[in-house]
């Protein structure tokens, strides 16, 4: 998942889905394995398995998120209220609890602050893989179990298996412990199951390997020219491939992810909803990593007071919300620079501009698709001198920099367009949900088996080549 | 079938790709068998196919390999970062990436002329160079590269397209371009209006005052040194026969950056310098000159600079002008116009 944030730097040595080793291999076995094991030797298979595949993708931290594991589950017993007794006794622990939760936080938060900061200073300090998925899911879990809307799991397995969860431990979606609690007790692989699973999962798949990787090589390329030396035009295509790579990458992991959650027993999680048919920023956050925009709206801001402090405080907590949210990406000072340009934007349209943007169609969707792609630029470019020199290029007032050569935006185009007219295509909803409805039957399974061998085709020879993996 | 359709179908593909495949690897797919061994079975079919060896191409093509290998094998042949990633794409694809080569200049020069004699028999230059003088660079104006050509890969791809040179100078290059496609395997990519040839059917259309060679990171997975160099030394040969009055420059393989040398077992420096030294043997300083452009692009541990590489393999666009400018630093006048004339003849 190269191109999220925070795979740039957990991405070191990385579990890829999209990978010949783990379609043929981790994930035929897994499936079988969680074919012939119900209720607990299910959860002990789940637990354990996740385990093993970590370990295979980074072993030096497999301890860490078994140690989180325990953690977080004794923290959740003892989160636990008590029995209903006097009223003395139960304001006392009320206040005890509170205690506890602000401790239980502190701690997952300290971890994931501790790991982020270590690789801040030395970037070649290695970060835990998906330490950002998994601290939040125990944050959410701990909370939760506080505010007594789900029951503490009194089976250490069965919540070590909820935070391990193979196919969202990477990269998400953020599931919600009671959003899976069926799927953990109840939920099991068959066939049917796996038939449906397979489907999202091909879509994902070539969501990622068709489109993003194939997009990603545009960025590249204009990252080997060096901004400074290119055309106005190129720069407004690299911002538009990378705001449709981004989402392809992103989207079709999350699609994978879901695919898989389904074969082996879980619902469908959608983490995107068509984000690029948006008519304004706020919105577009609402369909893009829904799991996490909803985990900062129910632990973040709501608690601190959501909107109903008035004016200023409602500014305050967006924009709080909206710097955390770009720490959370990455540790550089381009994702403080992004969370705040959209912490901005959200207030905005929260307090000026959302009546005009509802009112007036044509222009709420040109509003999104300028804004969000510049938006981008500053998420994709970490040194804010680059991002300057960027947007110099993307509205260039003052001249040329480099050494333009005014045919590069041609020559891309003549690569790139078929890619980014699939892109375009795919990101229509009316598309989307055509796909989905007509993804039964045998037609839809010899599309989707020959969409499959292609991406193997291009997966297989892309392993010599991996370029979007390495050396960041 | 009808419940399941797509588990069906994909487990059945699957395993008729992995029989496939077993089946076939002491045949068509020997070459990717060994190399492959931590990967499953199926797979060598897709990287066979990317090298054109399809499950219903005959097997007699696949006898004949694309490239020998011998040695220290890596199979993949584009492996330079960055754009060449491109190439692991369909032949469309890789049709769509091969530029057009700068249209070649007309003025002055013969669109046609004979073909030299093959020089084969002759034991080489030795005894008509004794008489040559000696030749030292100079520094040289822009419209020295007017009779230019330049061969080579994406790099040279980027000199073409950020160098900036004048109009004159003609390109003949293509991404993942090696010596074995000059030759030995000719590749036709040389793009003239709608035709494509190999670099021999355009030579024998056009003359060129000076060739520059750039060469052999493309290489560096395939083979020994010495197997690198005995194929270049033919290729400058072959140059020298087929233009025998132009001024032959070969340079140097451009180093990488500092943190592709540190981390990559095949694209580092140390490697890229065992072949600069055999390239280096094959100047005469009266035909052919070695040019090392990494004096100027390279830092005191001999990496490309840091920040003048995004990909540690290709310069940043501006920095092409740095190579410009020392080619221009290292041209090489021969002022008597009549002696290349008839050294040439006499080399004939």
């Amino acid at each position: 998942m190269a191109g999220i944030g925070t795979e740039f730097l957990e991405g070191l040595n990385t579990l890829v889905f999209s990978s010949p080793e783990f379609l043929f291999r981790y994930l035929p076995a897994f499936v079988l394995l969680l074919f012939f094991t119900k209720g607990k030797a299910r959860s002990l298979a789940l637990f354990a398995g996740s385990l093993l595949l970590y370990a295979a993708a980074q072993p030096r931290y497999v301890f860490l998120l078994f140690g989180m594991s325990l953690v977080n589950y004794l923290f959740g017993l003892a989160l636990e209220p008590p029995g209903r007794g006097e009223k003395q006794a139960e304001e006392k622990q009320k206040r005890g609890r509170k205690t506890l939760l602000i401790l239980a936080v502190a701690c997952n938060l300290l971890l994931l602050f501790y790991f982020k900061i270590s690789n801040a200073f030395d970037r070649s300090f290695l970060l835990p893989l998906g330490i950002s998925f998994y601290t939040f899911k125990g944050i959410s879990y701990l909370a939760d179990v506080y505010r007594l809307e789900v029951e503490a799991e009194h089976s250490f397995v069965q919540f070590g298996a909820y935070l391990t969860l193979f196919p969202q431990i990477v990269s998400g979606p953020i599931l919600r412990y009671r959003q899976a609690l069926k799927g953990l007790r109840d939920g099991h692989c068959s066939l049917l199951r796996v038939e449906e699973g397979l489907k999202w999962l091909v879509a994902g798949l070539a969501a990622k390997v068709l489109i993003a990787d194939r997009l990603g090589i545009l960025w590249n390329d204009i990252q080997t020219i060096g901004f400074e030396s290119i055309s106005t035009p190129l720069a407004w295509l690299g911002a538009a491939a990378y705001s449709l790579q981004l989402y392809f990458d992103f989207a079709g992991y999350s699609l994978m992810a879901a695919g898989m959650g389904v074969m082996i027993g879980f619902p469908i999680v959608q983490n995107f909803a068509w984000p690029y048919a948006s008519r304004s920023v706020s919105e577009f956050y609402r369909r893009w990593h829904i799991t996490l925009g909803s985990w900062f709206k129910d632990y973040v801001y709501i608690p601190l007071g959501g909107n109903r402090g008035g004016q200023a405080k409602t500014v305050r907590n967006l924009l709080l919300v909206w710097l955390l949210t770009g720490l959370w990406h990455g540790n550089s000072v381009n994702f403080l620079m992004w969370g705040l340009t959209l912490g901005l934007l959200v207030a905005a349209e929260k307090l000026w501009l959302g009546e005009g943007l509802k009112k007036h169609r044509l222009l709420s969707h040109l509003y999104v698709l300028t804004v969000l792609p510049l938006t981008w630029m500053v998420f994709a470019i970490s040194s804010p001198a680059q991002i300057g020199v960027y947007f110099g290029r993307l509205f260039p007032f003052f001249g040329e920099t480099g050494v333009v050569n005014p045919g590069d935006f041609l020559k891309e185009c003549k690569i790139f367009a078929p890619t980014l007219a699939a892109a375009v295509l795919f990101s229509i909803p009316q598309v989307g949900k055509w796909m989905e409805k007509h993804r039964k039957g045998i037609p839809a399974a010899l599309v989707l088996t020959a969409v499959f061998w292609v991406c193997v085709y291009f997966m297989t020879n892309a392993v010599n080549n991996p370029f979007l993996y390495a050396n960041f | 079938m009808k419940k399941y359709p797509l588990l069906l179908l994909l487990i059945v593909s699957g395993v008729l790709l992995t029989g496939f495949g077993f089946l076939n690897r002491n045949g068509r797919y020997r070459e990717y068998e060994q190399a492959r061994a931590d990967r499953p079975v199926l797979s060598v079919v897709f990287t066979g196919a990317a090298d054109g060896v399809y499950p219903w191409s005959s097997p007699e093509e696949e006898a004949a390999p694309v490239m020998a290998r011998p040695a220290e094998t890596v199979p993949e042949k584009d492996e330079e970062a960055g754009t060449d990633e491109r190439q692991d794409g369909a032949d469309g694809l890789q049709a769509a990436l091969e530029e057009p080569n700068r249209p070649v200049p007309a003025p002055g020069k013969e669109p046609s002329r004979p073909r030299p004699q093959p020089a084969e028999e002759e034991t080489e230059e030795e005894t008509e160079q004794e008489e040559e003088t000696e030749y030292a660079f100079s520094t040289v104006e822009e419209s020295y590269f007017d009779d230019a050509l330049f061969i080579g890969d994406s790099r040279t791809q980027g000199m073409l397209e950020y160098g900036k040179l004048p109009q004159g100078a003609t390109f003949y290059c293509k991404t993942s371009l090696t010596v074995f496609d000059l030759f030995k395997h000719p590749k036709a990519f040389i793009r003239e209006g709608e035709e494509k040839k190999t670099l021999e059917e355009a030579l024998k259309e056009h003359q060129f005052g000076k060739i520059y060679l750039m060469l052999g990171i493309n290489e560096l997975g395939t083979g020994t040194p010495d197997y690198f160099y005995e194929e270049y030394a033919s290729v400058v040969q072959k140059l020298r026969e087929l233009e025998p009055d132009a001024i032959l420059f070969v340079q140097g393989i451009m180093h990488v950056g500092s943190q592709k040398n540190e981390t990559d077992p095949v694209f580092n420096n140390t490697r890229i310098e065992q072949r600069n030294e055999k390239i280096r043997t094959l100047e005469d300083k009266k035909n052919i000159f070695y040019l090392d452009v990494n004096e100027v692009l390279c830092d005191e541990n001999g990496n490309l600079f840091d920040g003048w590489t995004f990909d540690q393999v290709h310069l940043k666009a501006k920095y092409y002008q740095l190579w410009k400018e020392y080619l221009l630093q290292h041209g090489i006048l021969k002022e008597d116009k009549a002696a290349p004339e008839k050294k040439g003849a006499a080399f004939l």
